[in-house]
């Protein structure tokens, strides 16, 4: 129930605030969200907000936020879209959460997304499916499902999620919006709930790319080695990847590269054969961590409270609630770093990742900036990938490096659910988010 | 393999020590956690909440390590970067289901002959109540340091002896935190396998912990039975043995280097600045000592403090050696002790020459020189009698008391005694042979 209007007029804070929540209600069938700030508690924070002199408003004053279950929001469920964690409240914040506290920014709530971002498709929450508000039918992209769906059906102004091979650029793609990963591990992950600390990055969605200098001067903590914002006017593009695009995807970024080139940028042609090593180094890396980050989820202290007869049978009826992927990943994971296999599989990984490191520090010195499409296809429908993990991995296909090496990358919507993807080197994250401040006008210009 | 009777014990050991430091490894919570209400000392770090991150390894833990590895001539580890690693495996008491421990810091020491394989830094876990199924995390994230030592004790009494000393030398460098020292795991062989018996936590438990595994070996043996490796608790009400319910024999704890925590080095430079302060080695001083002549309890009294042993070494040679000796061991660290002080008491040397040497050449009583030293201690003006005032003060006591002092002069020596009586009875802690050398020396005049 939305509050009465009264004879007074409304703030624009207050007005803009409960629109939101007026239209999270409206389009709740989106299941865009898990849970939702209660009414009492917004009010409480519009008040707080509106005393405050405006000399004296924050870097973020007014904007209203969701966030990505991952998140620990304190007093807020966190569940992670995941069975395991049902009835646990956060007892604390996320570094990145208190600062948009700090910042007058508004926690509207938390949105769904695949359990413990295991997900290319948001298919994998234990909750809900989130429901592509631009492609009727159609997945919003994983993991960050929610979130992405949140900023596209315009319930919030930004969206907080999180990326490990993706799952901020596919979704913002698929839902015709905008995202920005920073360079890994220059903002907090406390409170970002683990998939893979290694690749793990927060990072953010929003319409057009208006607050993300804002979040990322906020955000980060090593501001330091940040490099300064570089003007372009040569951007690589890397062979293979141009390769086994679906037509209607190849087609625009072709497109897409001519409109760069018309604005005056060279456009140089790379080769790299190792990027067939990319996916499976990213699985085996992710796998690995992921199990490692598991293990506390044993039952006996989170939320609801699983018992069995002794250790072992408790945490076996906790961990039978999890849903097959993440499973999957964490039986993967236990096996590749067993004793007698590291070596085999994740010992290997981690030397594929290293040399595919090298090879980029070397490409990024030929060109700073490097741009490809974010996936291979365009959205898929609901159910078409979920029964065959293969397949759905393969939306990763052009993501998973910048996780894999630890640099920004963005992704700018070119319409149609296809995107734009922009990656720098580590460090460069002002260059990168300048090229998607000045290209999305241009890009999307008839 | 010889017969039963003839085989040889070999005992290893692995020691984790609780170094002293104000928090705990990964967090900013403290790491003293003796004697605290339940479940208060922690936060969402040290219990694992979902998404917590842990803080940077704790410095100080890094700098024991390398001071403690001085004293067992060790070697430091010089590294760029040393990771730190999870070691996974299910325990309640374990927030996380793994373990934080860092890679070897030291290797190769030894200490009274026998190797150590290496010391690393790790996280302890909480405290599991089994009765009721409760975790108190106040302990869980405390720093240890874990030393492993080569299997070369051959006996109980050789295990114990060895731990003794090394206590002794813990307690000197005042390494542990207080009321949380140690927890001992120990291996036993008698043949080809061992049996390790778990988390002990005093030199007695360990004594026999020891004696019942090499029953147990014994008994196998002797039944032609095959010793195969086991993990074993100690009951110390039952004054047993039990195997514990977990397959810790054939854990796998897939070793991951922790993604959430940089590697961290290691340098000359800092190990150079800790070594330079390290105090003086407690042993060979000792045994320094010693040889020159002190008993074993004298040398051992005095080394097992770093101020006494400070302040001994630099005035032993400025005064009576052996007098000194006795009077650390008999006095100082006892009047230290009763007043909690352990840190330097270096402005106590010149003072402690000169009641050293009045107490030698028997100016002083040894009473009157402890009396001096509280006061010291206490802060109150010294009561220093000095020669002069004795003197003037056996003058005032002849000058009431001259009928006594005819008495002497005409042969009656009761009368010598009388006076002495007198006069100690007004400066109690002065010496009766001092006393008498003045009074003679006037009386005679």
């Amino acid at each position: 129930m939305m509050p009465k209007k009264t004879g007074k007029a409304l703030t624009e804070l207050r007005e803009r605030t409960l629109n939101y929540l007026e239209q999270i209600a409206r389009k709740s069938e989106l299941q865009a969200f898990n849970s939702v700030e209660s009414l009492g508690k917004l009010l409480e924070r519009i008040n707080e907000l509106e005393k405050k002199p405006k000399e004296k408003h924050g870097k973020l004053f007014g904007l209203c936020f969701s966030i990505k279950d991952v998140f620990a929001v304190q007093g807020l469920p966190f569940q992670c879209s995941s069975k395991s964690l049902d009835g646990y409240i956060a007892p604390y914040s996320a570094k990145v959460v208190e600062q948009i506290l700090k910042e007058d920014g508004i926690i509207l709530g938390k949105t769904n997304c695949d359990e413990f971002a295991c997900g290319s498709s948001g298919e994998n929450s234990a909750f809900q499916t989130s429901q592509n508000p631009k492609f009727k039918g159609k997945t919003c992209g994983g993991s960050s499902s929610g979130t992405a769906c949140s900023v596209s059906a315009e319930l919030c102004d930004i969206g907080l999620g999180s990326d490990t091979g993706g799952s901020i650029r596919l979704p913002a793609t698929f839902c015709n919006i905008q995202s920005f990963k920073p360079t890994h591990d220059i903002i907090s992950r406390h409170g970002l709930s683990d998939l893979a600390m290694s690749l793990d990055t927060v990072a953010w969605m929003e319409k057009t790319v208006q607050y993300s200098e804002t979040l990322l001067n906020l955000f980060c903590e090593q501001k330091e080695k940040l490099k300064e914002k570089k003007e372009i006017t040569q951007i690589g593009i890397i062979r293979e990847q141009m390769e086994n695009l679906d037509t209607k995807v190849e087609q625009k970024i072709k497109k897409t590269i001519q409109t760069l080139e018309r604005k005056g940028l060279e456009v140089i042609e790379h080769s790299m054969p190792l990027q067939k090593i990319a996916v499976p180094a990213y699985y085996a890396c992710m796998y690995a961590e992921f199990s490692s980050s598991m293990q506390k989820f044993d039952g006996f202290k989170y939320g609801k409270q699983f018992s069995g007869s002794d250790i072992i049978e408790a945490v076996k009826v906790n961990r039978s609630v999890l849903g097959k992927e993440v499973k999957r990943r964490i039986l993967l994971g236990t096996y590749l770093t067993q004793k007698e296999e590291s070596q085999k599989f994740y010992k290997k990984a981690l030397t594929a990742r290293a040399r595919l490191q090298k090879e980029y520090t070397q490409l990024f010195q030929k060109t700073p900036i490097l741009i490809s499409s974010v996936a291979p296809v365009p959205p898929f429908g609901l159910g078409e990938k979920i029964a065959d993990p293969i397949q759905m991995y393969s939306a990763d296909l052009l993501t998973v490096q910048a996780n894999l090496i630890g640099s920004p990358a963005g992704s700018i919507s070119l319409g149609e659910g296809i995107g734009l993807q922009v990656m720098g080197n580590q460090f460069e994250d002002k260059t990168v988010l300048g090229c998607l401040q000045k290209w999305e006008n241009w890009v999307n210009a008839p | 393999m010889g017969k039963l009777g003839e085989c040889s014990m070999k005992i290893g050991l692995e020691i984790h020590i609780y170094p002293r430091t104000e928090s705990k490894l990964f967090c900013a919570c403290s790491a003293d956690y003796v004697g605290k209400k339940g479940n208060e000392n922690i936060c969402e770090i040290c219990t694992g909440q979902p998404g917590a991150k842990p803080l940077k390894l704790n410095q100080t833990v890094i700098e024991q390590a390398i001071e403690l590895s001085h004293f067992l001539h060790g070697t430091i580890v010089e590294k760029k970067q040393i990771k730190i690693l999870r070691k996974h495996y299910f325990y309640p008491d374990l927030p996380n289901n793994f373990q934080r421990t860092t890679e070897p810091l030291i290797i190769q020491g030894k200490f009274r002959g026998v190797n150590i394989r290496e010391i690393h830094a790790e996280e302890d876990a909480g405290d599991y109540d089994f009765e009721h199924g409760t975790v108190n995390f106040n302990r869980s994230g405390v720093p240890l340091l874990e030393l492993v030592t080569e299997p070369e004790l051959y006996s109980g009494p050789e295990t114990i002896e060895f731990l003794k000393e090394f206590k002794y030398l813990l307690d000197y460098l005042e390494f542990c935190r207080t009321g949380a020292e140690f927890k001992i795991d120990v291996n036993v062989s008698i043949g080809a396998e061992r049996g390790e018996i778990k988390n002990l936590n005093s030199i007695h438990d360990i004594e026999i912990a020891i004696e019942l595994e090499e029953q147990r070996q014994k008994m196998l043996m002797a039944q032609g039975k095959k010793i195969v490796r086991k993990t074993l608790h100690l009951d110390r009400k039952a004054r047993c043995l039990f195997e514990s319910r977990d397959k810790e024999d054939t854990a796998d704890y897939r070793h991951l280097p922790d993604p959430d925590i940089a590697s961290f080095a290691i340098d000359s430079k800092m190990i150079e600045a800790i070594i330079q302060q390290a105090p003086i080695h407690p042993l060979n001083y000792r045994n320094q000592l010693i040889q020159k002549g002190l008993a074993f309890s004298t040398a051992q009294t005095i080394c097992s403090k770093k101020n006494l042993v400070k302040s001994f070494s630099k005035i032993s040679s400025r005064c009576d050696f052996l007098t000194a000796g006795l009077f650390f061991q008999k006095h100082v660290k006892h009047e230290l002790e009763y007043r909690n002080i352990s840190q330097s008491i270096e402005f106590l040397n010149e003072f402690l020459i000169e009641i050293i040497q009045k107490m030698k050449e028997k100016q002083i009583e040894e009473m009157q020189a402890v009396e001096w030293l509280r006061n010291k201690l206490d802060g109150k003006t010294e009561m220093k009698i000095s020669e002069n005032n004795l003197e003037t003060a056996i003058k005032q006591i002849l000058e009431k008391n001259e009928q006594a002092v005819l008495d002497y002069r005409n042969g009656k020596q009761n009368s010598l005694n009388f006076l002495i009586g007198k006069i100690k009875q007004e400066n109690k802690n002065q010496k009766v042979e001092i006393i008498q050398e003045i009074l003679l020396a006037k009386i005679k005049n």
